[in-house]
């Protein structure tokens, strides 16, 4: 046999590994489902900080967008991102609204309650007070006090920055005052959660409430009053001391995967989860796994 | 005008006119380049003063556009809203301003309320008082005018402003029309920026202060220093109380940039003027001269020489053209001494016999009056021999005819190897010879007898015949009543010589004397 042979056969030979090689590793290797999420800012914090673990423990891909309250996301964005869920593109939405049954039935959706967030009442670092009262709290959204010495500040007008979302669906600031016609009229109107944060740290007068696993950059000038004397914690929501929440759920439409569902029925009572709750004074509702 | 007629004529025609061109070109814009100048220095005048004006209104636009941007900022209305109608602490409209507009080129920012509060820049009175002495505090447009102030004089765009179709107030925007603004023009119009109050100078940008000092145009000219200036005024508005911005070319800039260009350009003709005579030069050496030199070698040929030319390994046309002019030549100089080779045979063939190389009949009759002419001239006589070859007929009829040309060469050696030098032999025909002798008729007869007897002693033989040859011999003196053209008389003479040696047996010597012949 030459050499000529034997290079021909040698070569032939790592062909033949490569592509066994490249067969085997395709048999062995499992798809990795991927699983795509959209919504509201403050379940997205809450979503993306036990992200790895869910991709680990559930072996998924999690894509999730509502980083940015700038950008528009929000809880519409939610429902209709959970309205393209197909098979193969699986998908689901999180809203910090609990949904009208009316809504709930139109739109054939599902909803996964997961916590409730506590509403933080916040005023510029300049205010010198340090509570307020919870009647006062919602006389000065509905513009029945306007001026800060009427509550034990300085003498000077109240600035009330407002987003009034989802004036459709009951939670949230519904909780402090009931409907968007009660609140003050000559008041500071935002459209994103950033831009409540953003007016208060303005206005020296500003008074404005903002979901607890929102972050705060150490540049603004925000601080957080308790209400009544009462913190804003999950156990004071769990004791209902504090009245003032909204309700974080996600939201799913029509059949969903076997991963989607492990994937929700993880975030809604593992381990994890508590964790990350706990942190942001979050209320679960959903008890732990055994 | 006369043509010049060769090319080394025109060559150097052309050049001269060309160097001639150069330089009256420069004399004539060196003469009229100032007047040009100071000409056009005031149409540019005129034109960069319209550019800035240009400028102004772009910039003007811009800064309304600035107000409008603010203007149509929700966030920004929003705050203001509540800020007017609440009387808020102005810190958090300098914010959310520094936040969304901060980075806009602007000098000076005034927002008005309708009532004239200062909710931004506040320490800005002077603009707040113009706004409100110009009623634009409740106005509904976009405004745009100048300003003089504390920063000087400033354009300034208005835009009113309103939150949910309440009016706010007013937002007023700056640019300032300061130092570094002038310099910034004057760096792209390339003249001097004057503001100008009350005939006084306010703001330049000369180098040297000059504030204070005084600016009266005349004739769009003005005078600052001793340094003349070309003006031109650039408008800014109608307001009369308004400085006066006004733009300027030095006339000492102009001269010097004058100055400078006529150098350039006397430079450049210089230059010019140089590389021209230097290409003349090349021409006349690389073209003209060979052309000459062709021209010549022409002449020569035309005249009917054949000059050795030595062409050159040149590559060029007039090289190729030499070296195939000298390859003709060549080839006729061969063809002529061909010619005069063959030309001189053909004569040689008319005038000699081809089988004894003795001269013919032909000849003899040709040269016979130079011989004559000769022999008259030295009084010396001359004697004609004639000889035949007895029964030469039966040699050939015997024989052949090869043989008897063999006789025939046998008999002409013995003809040659006794006659004289100076003695002429022709060949008459067949077997019949002539000697031509000078001398009288006794010489001749000795002559004929030795050669005669020299015959007789010398058989012909060639190893297969032996063949005994003798002849007959006729001799005849020339007489001087014969004249230059007697040949045939005295061949006669000799021939009827010859015959009588024929008839008296042959192998014999006869000589015919007048009246007589002795044998």
């Amino acid at each position: 046999m030459n050499n000529n042979r034997l290079r021909c056969l040698s070569r032939l030979a790592g062909v033949w590994l490569v592509i066994g090689w490249g067969v085997a590793g395709a048999a062995e290797k499992p798809s990795t489902p991927t699983i795509t999420g959209a919504g509201e800012h403050f379940t997205w914090v809450l979503l993306d900080q036990i992200r790895p673990q869910l991709e680990r423990d559930q072996r998924l891909q999690l894509i999730l967008f509502g980083k940015e309250s700038m950008l528009g996301h929000g809880c519409n964005v939610g429902i209709k991102k959970a309205k393209e869920n197909r098979v193969g593109n699986e998908t689901f939405g999180f809203i910090c609204c609990p949904l009208a049954k009316e809504e709930v039935e139109n739109e054939g959706l599902t909803v996964h309650p997961i916590a409730l967030e506590p509403l933080l009442i916040i005023v510029n670092k300049s205010n010198p007070l340090q509570d307020i009262p919870i009647e006062k709290v919602r006389a000065i959204f509905r513009g029945e006090i306007r001026n800060w010495k009427e509550v034990g500040g300085e003498d000077r007008p109240i600035v009330i920055v407002l987003r009034p979302h989802c004036p459709q669906r009951p939670g949230h600031w519904k909780t402090i005052v009931p409907a968007v016609e009660q609140f003050r009229k000559d008041r500071i109107e935002v459209k994103a959660e950033a831009e409540v944060v953003q007016g208060v740290s303005d206005f020296a007068e500003g008074i404005g409430n903002i979901g607890s696993t929102w972050v705060f950059e150490p540049s603004q000038n925000i601080k957080v009053v308790t209400v009544g004397g009462v913190a804003p914690t999950a156990e004071n929501l769990r004791s209902k001391r504090y009245l003032f929440y909204q309700e974080q759920s996600i939201v799913t439409h029509g059949e969903i995967s076997a991963p989607l569902a492990n994937m929700i029925r993880e975030v809604q009572s593992g381990e994890d989860f508590r964790r990350v709750a706990k942190k942001y004074e979050l209320l679960p509702l959903t008890p732990a796994l055994p | 005008m006369i043509a010049p007629r060769t090319y080394r004529h025109r060559l150097v025609f052309y050049i001269g006119a060309l160097l001639l061109f150069l330089v009256a070109a420069l004399v004539l814009s060196y003469h009229s380049s100032n007047t040009l100048v100071l000409k056009e220095a005031e149409n540019n005048t005129a034109r960069l003063a319209q550019q800035i004006e240009g400028q102004l209104r772009i910039e003007a636009r811009d800064l309304s556009e600035r107000a409008k941007m603010m203007r149509d900022n929700t966030g920004f209305t929003g705050y203001l809203y509540i800020a007017t109608s609440l009387g808020t602490d102005p810190g958090a409209m300098a914010e959310i301003y520094q936040r969304q507009f901060g980075w806009l080129q602007i000098d000076r920012t005034v927002i008005l309320s309708r009532t004239g509060k200062a909710l931004i820049g506040a320490q800005h009175a002077d603009l707040r008082t113009t706004l409100i002495k110009r009623k634009l505090v409740k106005g509904a447009e976009v405004r745009q005018f100048y300003h003089d102030g504390q920063r000087g004089l400033e354009m300034v765009a208005t835009s009113p402003i309103s939150y949910r179709s309440q009016s706010l107030g007013v937002i007023a925007v700056t640019r300032t029309l300061d130092a570094e603004w002038m310099n910034v023009v004057r760096h792209m119009s390339g003249g001097q920026l004057f503001l100008v109050k009350d005939g006084r100078i306010v703001l330049s940008t000369i180098a040297d202060e000059h504030g204070g000092q005084s600016f009266i145009p005349s004739s769009d000219r003005v005078e600052i220093n001793g340094e003349s200036y070309l003006v031109r005024r650039v408008a800014i508005g109608d307001d009369t109380l308004l400085p006066q911005l006004w733009f300027a070319l030095s006339q000492q800039e102009l001269t010097a940039h004058l100055h400078e260009q006529r150098n350039r350009m006397l430079t450049v003709v210089i230059a010019g003027c140089i590389g021209g005579l230097i290409i003349g030069l090349m021409m006349l050496r690389n073209f003209s001269v060979p052309l000459s030199r062709l021209v010549n070698l022409i002449e020569e040929v035309g005249a009917g020489r054949l000059p050795d030319i030595h062409g050159g390994p040149s590559h060029d046309e007039i090289g190729y053209l030499t070296n195939r002019f000298s390859e003709m030549v060549t080839n006729l100089r061969e063809q002529q001494d061909e010619v005069k080779r063959v030309q001189s045979q053909l004569e040689h063939e008319a005038t000699t016999d081809s089988l004894t190389g003795f001269y013919n009949r032909r000849y003899l009759y040709n040269i016979f009056p130079k011989l004559w002419s000769e022999a008259l001239r030295s009084s010396k006589s001359l004697t004609l021999i004639i000889a035949d070859i007895d029964y030469f007929k039966m040699v050939n009829d015997r024989f052949g005819h090869p043989v008897g040309d063999r006789v025939l060469l046998h008999f002409a050696k013995v003809l040659k190897d006794n006659c004289r030098v100076s003695d002429f032999i022709y060949r008459l025909g067949g077997e019949e010879f002539l000697v031509l002798t000078s001398g009288d008729s006794e010489g001749g007869m000795h002559v004929a007898e030795k050669i005669r007897i020299a015959l007789e002693c010398d058989s012909y033989s060639d190893g297969e015949h032996n063949i005994p040859v003798t002849a007959s011999f006729g001799v005849a003196q020339a007489d001087t009543a014969d004249g230059v053209d007697g040949l045939s008389r005295m061949l006669q003479r000799a021939d009827k010589a010859l015959y009588m040696a024929k008839t008296n047996g042959r192998n014999r010597v006869v000589v015919w004397y007048a009246q007589r012949v002795s044998a």
